[in-house]
């Protein structure tokens, strides 16, 4: 008697738990959840204690105390820190920019029917996959002041009477590194956007030929609306690897000279781990934040309108 | 006038020849229909009258003008394509409009041209839409109102209803056949659908690996195909063929003569067969030219065993077994045929078929 009830209160039990997995939150839940542990450690931990990082005065070694936002005044009372802004802002959006003409157009290039474009299309490939470190450290040679290749074969052939100082001066040094990281980010826009390019049904081209359209007409009027959706997506993800730089820049210039070339990322990095300041460092590193946050928010809210 | 004569044209992938001496003349006002299998090079002889395609040899003409060269805009012609091709991110207004704004129309007569051809096609309401608002059957108006409105010399329709419902497909091509009556331009249509080509065109042209096979009013070509691919390709359900059939010669009479089956060639063929007697043919019968018969000694008289009946309606599709043979019968619906029953089947000799074995061409 007693067993009996036992076994229908366990039965009653597994029926009703039963029904709570397959209630249609829970089950999902659970089948996330092994993401959302990885995600809360690897993201929002560190997240969330760089933000209380830069409300302390923690030096390394030693934990500080919660200093409000005093971090940040004198942030904003620092030469230094706008210089950063502005460089960061600078190195962005001239980078950007060319990446993205320069590689939607090889893109367009690209995507014509060649002999070998197989080969070219992997050769292009390149620079996205050498790691930065190794490449950095190549254009640090080629951007030498002694060493450089690009003297030697200018001063060779007469075009120039003295050496170019490319890192070693602000102006050269901040053309420099944008340079490199517009070399390094090419890639990513042309297969990105060379992918984007073969789904657009060549169909929509013959009828523009037959309605009279010129190349300028089809890219402006097919080509272009086409890839617009695709073309931001790609171009928010470049804006925040650029924005959040950091090796290129470090293993070039350190953020010199005179500080010329210092980003947030760079300078953050400096305060923090070279300098000790962790709070410091950590207010720096926030700054990214908000930037990266409007860029996707505008992405985001285009995509939404256009679907 | 809109004339489109192609004279020997030729279209070479590199080894691979697509389309080899094409030579045919559409008149003005015709609805001409380019039928024939896949690969056939149908498509490929409208892209180059388009001028989608180069030309590797002979010549087009437009209107008397040769257009080998010219860009598919200086051709004054309009095209629909098999996916519609209308531009996602534009309205119908747009698509419409797109060639004309190319044009430099005023803006006024645009909008006069776009309202007017939307309104022929019942899509007014939808001049605000995306393509992506539409049904299938709204855009291939929408496709077909991009042609109309820019008033074209010729229309060329790549399989244009290939895309749409059973339905829809007969509902458009009924439609397509109004308009091109009321307008009366010079049109050719591209289809692998032999139904289509023959409701549809004033003339079909049966094409095969790249050449013409025939040019013909659709009946004409429906009654005396000109060799065996014609035959087996035109018409539903298709042809039988009965390989090893003998001509045989009794009395002054010509017989076909195959296992269970010997069919009297009516006189009129007497002389263009006389020369086969004794040799094998091929023979062909529509499966409509055999009906139920009750006179077992009448001339074209056939004893069949029903394999399979398959009833559609207006017809009763019956597999019967001659012979050796299976052969496809289209029979009155009212027939109480059965399933494992003998039938007696009557032939209507007039409308045999006889091919070469060889050459595979008409006899008759």
């Amino acid at each position: 008697m007693s067993q009996e009830i036992a076994s229908s209160g366990w039965g009653r039990f597994r029926a009703s738990s039963a029904d709570f997995l397959h209630r249609k939150g829970v089950m999902g839940f659970l089948f996330t959840l092994p993401a959302d542990i990885i995600l809360l450690l690897l993201l929002a931990y560190p997240f969330v204690l760089g933000i209380w990082l830069s409300f302390t005065n923690t030096i390394i070694g030693r934990s500080g105390s919660f200093v409000g936002l005093s971090n940040y005044i004198s942030l904003f009372h620092s030469n230094i820190f706008w210089l950063t802004a502005f460089n960061t802002v600078f190195y962005t959006c001239v980078a950007v920019f060319f990446k993205l003409i320069l590689g939607f157009g090889l893109a367009i290039i690209l995507n014509q029917d060649f002999k070998g474009k197989g080969l070219i299309r992997a050769i292009v490939l390149l620079p996205w996959i050498v790691p930065t470190a190794l490449s950095a450290i190549a254009f640090w040679w080629i951007f030498d002041s002694n060493f450089s290749c690009i003297n030697w074969l200018l001063l060779k052939i007469g075009l120039l009477k003295t050496p170019i100082d490319f890192l070693g001066n602000t102006i050269n040094a901040r053309l420099s590194v944008v340079l490199v990281n517009i070399w390094r980010g090419i890639p990513f826009f042309t297969i990105g956007l060379m992918a984007g390019l073969q789904t657009i049904n060549q169909s929509l081209y013959e009828a523009a030929d037959i309605d009279g359209a010129t190349p300028w007409v089809k890219f402006k009027s097919i080509t272009l609306p086409l890839i617009m959706p695709l073309l931001s997506v790609i171009t928010t993800f470049s804006i925040i690897w650029t924005f959040a730089d950091f090796q290129l820049i470090w293993i070039l210039t350190r953020g010199g000279p005179d500080n010329a070339t210092h980003i947030f990322g760079t300078l953050s990095f400096q305060r923090a781990i070279a300098g000790g300041h962790l709070g410091e460092g950590a207010a720096i590193s926030a700054f990214i934040f908000p930037v990266l946050f409007i860029s996707v928010l505008i992405t985001s809210k285009y995509l939404k309108r256009e679907n | 006038m809109a004339e489109v004569a192609l004279h020997h044209v030729g279209k070479k992938y590199g080894d691979v020849q697509a389309v080899e001496d094409f030579t045919l003349t559409i008149q003005h006002g015709e609805f001409m229909v380019f039928v024939g299998p896949s690969g056939c090079g149908k498509t490929t002889t409208l892209r180059m009258i388009a001028g989608l395609e180069e030309i590797t040899s002979g010549e087009i003409l437009i209107d008397g003008r040769k257009v080998n060269h010219l860009p598919p805009k200086d051709r004054d012609i309009a095209m629909v394509f098999q996916n519609y091709a209308l531009y996602p991110h534009m309205t119908v207004f747009d698509n419409m409009a797109f060639g004309l704004k190319l044009k430099k129309m005023p803006r006024d007569e645009i909008e006069q041209r776009v309202r007017q051809t939307a309104g022929m096609l019942g899509i007014l309401d939808f001049l605000k839409r995306k393509p992506r608002e539409l049904s299938g059957g709204q855009r291939q108006r929408v496709a077909l109102g991009r042609a109309i409105v820019r008033t074209p010399k010729v229309y060329l329709f790549d399989e244009p209803l290939s895309n749409l419902d059973a339905k829809l497909r007969v509902q458009m091509r009924l439609e397509l056949k109004k308009l091109h009556e009321k307008m009366n331009t010079t049109s050719i249509y591209v289809t692998h659908d032999q139904i289509e080509a023959m409701t549809m065109g004033d003339r079909i042209v049966v094409m095969k690996d790249g050449r013409i096979q025939q040019v013909g009013h659709p009946l004409e070509i429906y009654m005396h195909p000109r060799n065996r691919f014609v035959a087996g390709f035109i018409g539903s359900p298709t042809m039988n063929f009965i390989e090893g059939a003998r001509i045989e010669k009794e009395n002054g009479a010509l017989f076909s003569v195959t296992k269970g089956m010997k069919l009297p060639i009516p006189k009129t063929h007497f002389e263009a067969l006389a020369p086969y007697a004794g040799r094998e043919i091929v023979l062909g019968v529509r499966p409509e030219d055999l009906s139920e018969g009750d006179d077992p000694n009448a001339p074209g008289a056939v004893k069949a065993y029903v394999e399979v009946v398959q009833p559609v309606g207006n017809q009763i599709y019956i597999d019967v077994k001659v012979g050796d043979r299976n052969l496809l019968a289209a029979i009155s619906p009212q027939s109480a045929v059965k399933v494992k029953e003998e039938i007696l089947l009557k032939a209507r000799l007039e409308n045999l078929h006889f091919f070469d074995p060889e050459s595979e061409k008409a006899l008759v």
